[in-house]
């Protein structure tokens, strides 16, 4: 027994140490320790109680109460009972539990202990509470924190998004594709240049004048009418451009033979299938 | 016809008594054993038995009884109609708030609306508490075990201001909501 309540006076202080140290009152010193006397004067006002109770038992034993289910009778004696309990409410006086200071300063004193009891652990479960408040709001926090970072990006986004939309419009696009054709154009046309440069320093007409002895046989009149290298390509260019129907172009004297043999050769002119006097640009650009 | 009567014993000092009725026997003592168990400030008697009127040969050695629990099985309607003639039995006191019906299981599939709306209305008729419980686990037969042993503490008479009359009518089962409703058709 003795070792029981050590343990729990131990339990108690460790409680009060470590939880709520600073919060706590100083423990009431308990002073059971009535005088005789009042013990006494007690234990005949106990008595006195157990005697009116046994008075009135034996009353209340001589009234013959019906059994009854039956729900009317039931509700008649409710009615009957609250009234008499309001009635003994109302008239009631409030009486002092003992005259003995003794007696009244043990009970206030049981009293302080039980609230104390009550109190620290409605004080430890609060602190519970709050911990576990404290944890949630942190997380709803973070998880808050984490949809407004959300909401700002997507809200960003959306606003690019608009504005795009917003800039959007037929002159613009116009504007845009203009300016793109502008760029192929010169493009085409640099790319035109360099490859006329190329030509003429690469595939000049032949000079019947430079080798007179290795030409002897040449006739005069056909060098005098052959068109250059670029003309050729450009003839063969627009046609399959111009006429993608009929892309063949006719090979007459103009056309130096060297020349179309080495279109032919690298792939760049095509023959046609029946006639060897129509060639054809390859189509590079399908 | 034999009565249990309320007032016809004498109370014991510091000590409730209970008696839990229930046909068939099936939760009636673990929950004893929990009521037994349980945390209190009195001593307590359980006393179980399957039917009423209570046997007359063990009269003289039956304390007052304070509160009577009848376990209602409502997967059974013989249970009901039982519990209902049992009632026949009791002193009209026990009417006034030392009476308690107990449903085991109502969350269950199985459980029948029809029945359990008949048990409530029960309940209601004789304005008595009715509590649902969950015997089959521990925790329920705890949390059962405390709840009873609140209305023993009250109509025994240890809590000074509170009489079983005043916590009966906080207590009491209301009626179902079709019934008030009929009700209030009838008034009308």
């Amino acid at each position: 027994m003795d070792t029981m309540e050590v343990l729990q006076q131990a339990k108690a202080l460790a409680n009060a140490m470590t939880v709520y140290q600073e919060t706590l009152p100083p423990d009431l010193t308990a002073e059971l320790e009535c005088p005789a006397s009042a013990k006494e004067e007690l234990f005949n006002e106990c008595e006195e109680k157990w005697k009116e109770i046994e008075e009135l038992q034996s009353k209340l034993a001589l009234i013959e109460t019906e059994a009854c289910a039956d729900p009317d009778l039931k509700t008649s004696y409710r009615h009957k009972g609250i009234m008499a309990e309001l009635h003994h409410l109302e008239e009631k006086d409030p009486d002092l539990i003992s005259e003995n200071s003794d007696v009244l300063a043990a009970f206030g004193m049981d009293e302080l202990q039980r609230v104390n009891r009550e109190l620290e652990m409605v004080l430890s479960s609060c602190q519970a509470q709050n911990e576990n408040l404290k944890k949630t709001l942190n997380r709803e926090q973070e998880w808050l924190q984490e949809q407004q970072e959300l909401g700002q990006v997507i809200a960003e986004r959306a606003a690019k998004v608009k504005s795009i939309l917003q800039d959007y419009s037929e002159a613009r696009a116009f504007q845009d594709m203009k300016v793109k054709i502008q760029q192929v154009k010169t493009y085409q046309e640099k790319l035109l240049d360099s490859m006329g440069t190329f030509l003429a320093q690469h595939f000049p007409l032949p000079q019947h004048q430079n080798h007179p002895s290795k030409n002897s046989k040449m006739s005069v009149d056909v060098h005098e009418n052959l068109i250059s290298l670029h003309e050729i390509l450009e003839t063969l260019m627009n046609k399959i451009l111009e006429m993608p129907h009929d892309p063949y172009i006719t090979i007459d004297d103009t056309f130096w033979p060297p020349y179309i043999e080495m279109l032919l050769r690298f792939g760049i002119a095509l023959r046609h299938p029946e006639n060897p006097n129509k060639i054809r640009m390859e189509a590079f650009h399908q | 016809m034999s009565v249990l009567n309320m007032f016809h014993k004498h109370p014991e000092l510091n000590t409730a008594s209970i008696l839990l009725v229930e046909t068939e026997r099936q939760h009636q003592d673990k929950l004893a054993e929990a009521i037994l168990a349980a945390q209190r400030s009195f001593n307590v008697n359980v006393h179980l038995a399957d039917s009423l009127p209570l046997p007359t040969r063990n009269e003289a050695n039956r304390p007052r009884i304070d509160l009577v629990v009848f376990i209602v099985n409502h997967f059974s309607s013989r249970s009901l109609e039982l519990t209902k003639s049992y009632l026949q039995h009791l002193d009209v006191m026990y009417f006034l708030g030392r009476l308690c019906f107990l449903v085991n299981d109502a969350r269950s599939a199985k459980s029948d609306p029809d029945k359990l709306h008949a048990v409530r209305e029960m309940a209601a008729k004789y304005s008595s508490p009715l509590l649902f419980t969950e015997l089959q686990t521990e925790q329920g037969l705890a949390t059962a075990a405390d709840r009873l042993l609140v209305f023993t503490k009250v109509s025994a008479g240890f809590v000074p201001g509170v009489s079983s009359l005043f916590l009966n009518t906080l207590t009491s089962c209301s009626h179902p909501m079709e019934s008030s409703s009929n009700t209030l058709v009838d008034t009308d």
